[in-house]
């Protein structure tokens, strides 16, 4: 891959949000890796309390905060890369599949299986034509895990 | 990693979770497929004997796609396939492949994106002294909570 997809015009927009509050951020102490490799660990103990709220609305939340201060620390840090972004992208799949895997049992959980499926489909599209698409599964899981 | 770590760490989790609903087999639902996920190297091995004679940080080009997040898709699908007849068996065998991939991807070099890319991805420089002692703790830790269930 010689260049890092482009965002599309949703994701742009959402990136101007976060910008702001980024930039009041203090200089995080850990590297980006470091931030994604606690997130993924964090990712594989979710299914086991998946079905234990409130505990489980607090590690996907824990799991949401580390996955946009990764960006932030490669970001501050001036390590954003190619690298960086597959490495961030690969690490989304997995914790999207762990967070969605406890809830396969239900019709909704059925639902975002599918749509981590239809996430890595998207992936390598991104990768293929060079536009990120994401599905931010695990923030529908989060809103899911709220409402009911 | 060896296939064994794998199984026993991926395996705990899976257990961990799916041991509220047992079904019959649900152990060897666990164990197994983060162990059989490793015979994919063998394909690469024999294809190339000579390239892989010293396995030791080259095993990560003797691996198929299911290894990277490909295989997170198509376990995705399959997982989905066998909930409406298993549930708990589709996540035992999700979690304990999904587990070795990210166990693999932390502790060494991977092409996430393989085959469409080749890219490779490293997100830590652990020597091999390093992982040696991460995957004793990490067999340790998982032996003696695997004790809790047996």
């Amino acid at each position: 891959m010689d260049q890092i997809p482009l965002r599309n015009q949703y994701l742009a927009s959402y990136r101007q949000v976060t910008k702001k509050f980024e930039q009041r951020l203090p200089k995080l102490p850990f590297s980006a890796n470091s931030i994604t490799a606690a997130m993924l660990v964090i990712s594989a103990i979710f299914p086991i309390f998946a079905h234990a709220k409130p505990i489980s609305i607090i590690i996907l939340l824990i799991i949401l905060i580390l996955d946009f201060l990764d960006g932030v620390a490669s970001r501050q840090q001036k390590t954003d890369s190619k690298s960086g972004y597959l490495i961030d992208t690969a690490s989304d799949k997995i914790s999207d599949f762990l967070c969605a895997i406890a809830y396969i049992d239900t019709l909704i959980g059925k639902i975002f299986m599918g749509l981590v499926f239809l996430n890595v489909l998207l992936q390598f599209v991104s990768i293929k034509y060079k536009i990120h698409y994401i599905l931010a599964v695990r923030f529908f899981i989060l809103v899911y895990l709220l409402i009911y | 990693m060896t296939f064994f770590t794998h199984s026993i760490s991926a395996g705990l989790i899976a257990y961990a979770v799916t041991s509220v609903n047992p079904v019959p087999g649900l152990i060897w639902a666990c164990l197994l497929p983060a162990a059989l996920l490793d015979l994919d190297h063998l394909y690469y091995i024999l294809k190339d004997y000579k390239k892989f004679k010293k396995p030791i940080g080259t095993l990560h080009e003797a691996r198929s796609p299911l290894h990277e997040v490909a295989g997170i898709g198509i376990i995705s699908i399959t997982s989905l396939i066998i909930s409406f007849w298993n549930p708990t068996l589709a996540i035992a065998i999700g979690i304990s492949i999904s587990v070795h991939i990210l166990e693999d991807m932390i502790m060494g070099i991977s092409r996430p994106y393989y085959p469409l890319n080749k890219d490779q991805i490293k997100f830590f420089n652990f020597t091999f002294n390093q992982k040696v002692l991460i995957e004793l703790s990490v067999l340790i830790i998982s032996i003696f909570l695997w004790t809790k269930y047996l």
